[in-house]
């Protein structure tokens, strides 16, 4: 029985150590990786979109922070399926995007939070972003 | 995608605990037993990893707490959650739907019975189990910053249950799952319980 116990700690250690696994760039020290020492102020949104079952434009709107409790940020009409958006990092959007189908409107919401990460190379602090935060705004078929 | 790799992944888990803790002792001799009756208390603590899913949804389900071993019966606390956001459509005024990302949540105490009907000498039970969720729901929604569809619920379940050794146990059943609100409520749950048994030993 002390088997089936060492097995149970074994298993249950596999499904720790698989959950638990993660890339860290911390404590590093690769003289030859590019490093970007500075860190940037405005990144690109990527809003997803369909086309508008009405063949309207869509009405966008972005929000700083959430639809429930934050600001409007901007709003514009859009026929295209990408747009777009710079803005500043260190916060989270929240986009929205009105469709109009069988007379009624169904706003299609995304959220996200915009960030840089920071880590230490050779005792050099870097910074490394994602391209462009994806948001996506298709209407479900 | 992401619902069939998390999928494969717990039934990859799955398989390889039940590989792993199983004796392979499938010789014994099979030995009725009333399952009203017990045999005397045996209090211990368990762990218990899980999943309940249909055709819509997969929820994972984690819970530790109190196993008695004589009478058959646990009691633990529980947390259970989709690990994936799902598109949904509500309606939210007149002529305003809300298409949005919903995660689900649900802490609960689950209180659980187990009938055996079937013993074998190497420890291996198999029977009956009833149980029910006495739980707090809630949906997190991507852009809303208030918490949605939060209740009190009751789930119960029932099924099968398989003691395969004297410190884990499988079950499989069905799981009326109501207070998830855009899913169908008819869902199989099959989890896997180890607890401490301290006739281990014996």
């Amino acid at each position: 029985m002390k088997k089936q116990l060492k097995y149970s700690i074994l298993a249950l250690g596999f499904i720790a150590m698989t959950a638990s696994c993660n890339k860290s760039k911390d404590d590093i020290c690769d003289p030859d990786q590019i490093c970007y020492t500075s860190k940037p102020d405005e990144l690109y949104i990527k809003l997803e979109l369909s086309t508008n079952p009405s063949s309207e434009p869509i009405e966008i709107s972005l929000y700083e922070d959430y639809l429930d409790d934050g600001e409007l940020y901007d709003s514009f009409f859009t026929t295209e399926s990408t747009v777009y958006y710079l803005v500043p990092v260190g916060k989270r959007y929240t986009a929205t995007a009105k469709y109009k189908k069988d007379g009624d409107n169904i706003l299609v919401l995304d959220s996200d939070r915009l960030t840089s990460i920071s880590y230490e190379n050779c005792e050099e602090t870097c910074y490394d972003w994602d391209e462009e935060l994806v948001l996506d705004l298709k209407l479900v078929e | 995608m992401i619902l069939y790799n998390s999928r494969k992944a717990i039934l990859s888990i799955f398989i390889l605990c039940f590989l792993l803790i199983n004796p392979f002792k499938s010789n014994s001799q099979p030995i009725l037993t009333n399952p009203f009756v017990g045999s005397y208390f045996q209090p211990s603590f368990g762990i218990n990893m899980g999943t309940f899913f249909n055709h819509e949804d997969f929820l994972f389900d984690f819970g530790l707490g109190f196993e008695e071993l004589g009478y058959d019966y646990s009691v633990t606390f529980n947390g259970s959650f989709r690990p994936y956001y799902k598109k949904v459509i509500f309606k939210e005024t007149d002529n305003l739907y809300y298409q949005v990302q919903e995660k689900v949540l649900q802490f609960s105490i689950d209180a659980e019975k187990r009938f055996y009907f079937i013993q074998f000498m190497n420890s291996s039970k198999i029977g009956l189990y009833a149980m029910m969720k006495f739980g707090y729901f809630y949906g997190t929604y991507k852009g809303l910053k208030e918490n949605r569809n939060n209740t009190f619920a009751l789930t119960p379940g029932a099924g099968l249950s398989w003691q395969f050794s004297k410190v884990s146990r499988v079950n499989l059943g069905y799981l009326y799952f109501n207070q998830n609100p855009f899913a169908s409520p008819h869902m199989i749950n099959l989890k896997l319980s180890i607890f401490i048994n301290k006739d281990q030993q014996q």
